[in-house]
């Protein structure tokens, strides 16, 4: 009996570890495109030719578990930018895959679950580390901003500020010259993606406490607020006049750009957790249940067609072809063309 | 099944206890293990009742008998046994049943350990479709990761000005408390040169390194959890007057010791830890 005693303990240690085993830091895979390239970051970085659907290099060669890229990689002057786990960003030749440089001055002080953004010659680049990061083009910091906790949502700029969401519940206006802060909002709730932004001096929201909002890009100010169903997981577009965004609900909106009136609303047979993309000038949007659907303007479907996986990237465009991925997927990458018809995929290499 | 009945309730109440009791996942942590180890106390109880009426019953002269008679006969000596044991009305499953009762809870507890500290929005996206509607996601997050000197969703180190690299101290406590629980709780043997027995000093051996590792490279969220668990076992034994004190000593020469009579050397654990 002692003995059986004994083996149960051995057993409950081994279960342990494979409990251990199977919790692995995951997410989403990042999705990034140029015209003749995509990139996909999916605990390593893809480089595909969008033409053929070839794959350039990958990097690492083999995923390294101590240091996974999930966020979305930024292509910038031949250079692809990569953020991974360990709070390292790399920036790697575009054509070889080569490491250009390596800034890793706080590795292992949090994550880049967030993706660095390229805005002129700085690479904004958030960390759950409670910073963001601004970097030149050459590697070196220029400035860091601190929050009042994890960023998980990738900054958004223009010429002079950078807009930055945290899970502190706060939107932060900051000057991308010296990264010094000039206003902060509380919007009530987690904010978990980036701001959607237009040409008219607004930035558009959503939150976990279920609302929509705009604020004004000069103040902070709220100008309208909406209640959702749900949570939207990915920054929404915004084209005229209109905000376009999804929930983990199983709805998609489609919001008035003005005053937060719903405009449309569509029920889905699965949540929606990657943003909205305007593929031919539509938008169209991607569930959990491998759906990927036109919306039109008008609230009603368009082409909608189904693949295996859950679909939680925001697609990119490139090369005319709508680039979707996801986890459990057959495939790493899914093209469509404007009409709906499947183009190629990429099948992972073993 | 496993997440509606394991770890959905157990995360839901972990993350009652943060929100309503101080909004520190530390302190969340360390009530949260010990009303687990509340509830789980009779468990514990019997088990070591029934190891204990195990230990008598391989003490017990008719035991010691039948071994020497069937020494030859493995068969025959195992049915007489099953005799025996029902004749003494022992259940020989009574210790290892609420053991097996406790597997779930103890890895329930530690998937919802990481299931309650989400790192990425994929992780958050699954915590918040287990949530129950009284704990409101919105109030709670940003969870507070901060415990003294600890991030609890990393691996822990200490940095000291001084000193070019980090001290894993949780990893290191966890490794300690582990062995001192092992060798607390275990009884003395009946005979140290039975193969269970040494089966059970290399168990006490081997798993301080196990967790401690596990310590050294997973949550220190965890490795808190580890350490008070580990601390609660030894106060829960010490209660019960089950621990044997004289064996933290690493490298006490227990088979040299002189032998005694094996009901002796029942009684005489037994005494010891009730005198402590």
């Amino acid at each position: 009996m002692k003995k059986l005693k004994i083996l149960l303990w051995l057993g409950l240690a081994m279960v342990f570890l494979a409990a251990c085993a199977g919790t692995p830091l995951n997410n989403w895979p990042g999705l990034a495109a140029t015209e003749d390239t995509v990139v996909l970051a999916y605990g390593q970085v893809h480089v595909v030719d969008a033409k053929t659907g070839t794959e350039k290099w990958k990097y690492p060669e083999k995923i390294d578990n101590a240091s996974l890229i999930f966020s979305n990689p930024a292509v910038v002057d031949n250079k692809i930018i990569v953020a991974s786990y360990a709070n390292v960003v790399q920036a790697l030749d575009a054509q070889s895959g080569a490491v250009l440089w390596t800034f890793d001055t706080f590795k292992g002080k949090g994550k880049f679950v967030a993706g660095p953004v390229v805005a002129g010659e700085v690479i904004l680049v958030p960390s759950t580390d409670h910073h963001l990061y601004a970097l030149d083009l050459s590697g070196k910091m220029l400035w860091r901003f601190q929050s009042r906790n994890a960023l998980w949502a990738p900054a958004i700029a223009d010429e002079e500020h950078v807009y930055l969401a945290g899970l502190d519940h706060y939107l932060y206006s900051i000057r991308l010259a010296d990264g010094q802060k000039e206003w902060e909002v509380d919007l009530g709730g987690p904010l978990i993606h980036a701001p959607g932004s237009d040409g008219n001096g607004r930035l558009y929201m959503t939150t976990l406490k279920k609302e929509a909002l705009a604020i004004d890009k000069q103040n902070g100010n709220i100008v309208w607020r909406t209640p959702i169903t749900g949570s939207a997981w990915a920054a929404p577009v915004v084209a005229d006049g209109k905000v376009v965004f999804g929930t983990d609900q199983k709805k998609a909106y489609i919001l008035n750009a003005e005053n937060g009136q719903v405009l449309a609303s569509l029920d889905v047979s699965a949540g929606i957790i990657g943003g909205p993309v305007l593929f031919d000038g539509v938008p169209v949007l991607v569930t959990e249940g491998g759906e990927v659907f036109q919306m039109k303007w008008d609230g009603t479907r368009g082409w909608t067609r189904t693949i295996k996986g859950q679909l939680g990237s925001t697609p990119v465009i490139s090369d005319g072809r709508l680039v979707v991925s996801g986890l459990q997927m057959e495939h790493l990458i899914v093209t469509f063309r404007p009409d709906g018809t499947e183009d190629w995929s990429l099948t992972a290499s073993k | 099944m496993w997440d509606l009945l394991i770890i959905q309730p157990f995360t839901n109440v972990l993350l009652l206890i943060y929100s309503y009791l101080g909004q520190n996942f530390g302190v969340a942590i360390i009530l949260f293990t010990l009303l687990i180890r509340l509830l789980t106390h009779p468990l514990m109880v019997s088990q070591i009742k029934g190891s204990q009426k195990m230990m008598e019953l391989q003490n017990h002269p008719r035991y010691k008998e039948l071994q020497e008679k069937y020494k030859n006969d493995r068969q025959k000596l195992q049915e007489e046994q099953a005799k025996l044991i029902q004749e003494l009305k022992i259940n020989p499953f009574a210790s290892c049943l609420p053991l097996l009762i406790q597997f779930p809870i103890i890895i329930g507890l530690y998937q919802s350990l990481y299931k309650a500290m989400p790192n990425t929005p994929h992780d958050l996206l699954s915590l918040t479709r287990i949530l129950y509607s009284f704990v409101d996601i919105n109030a709670i997050l940003p969870i507070n990761n901060q415990f003294l000197w600890m991030d609890l969703s990393q691996p822990e180190r200490l940095y000291l000005p001084f000193l070019p690299f980090g001290i894993p101290v949780l990893a290191i406590v966890v490794a300690l408390t582990t062995y001192v629980q092992g060798k607390l709780i275990t009884p003395p043997p009946s005979n140290p040169n039975d193969q269970t027995a040494m089966m059970s000093g290399m168990m006490n051996l081997y798993m301080p390194f196990l967790m401690g590792y596990m310590g050294l490279t997973l949550a220190s969220g965890l490795s808190l959890y580890f350490i008070v668990s580990n601390l609660i076992g030894i106060l829960q034994y010490a209660m019960l007057g089950k621990v044997n004190w004289k064996n933290i000593l690493p490298f006490r020469k227990s088979s040299g010791e002189k032998p005694v009579s094996p009901a002796k050397s029942v009684a005489t654990s037994r005494k010891g830890g009730k005198k402590k």
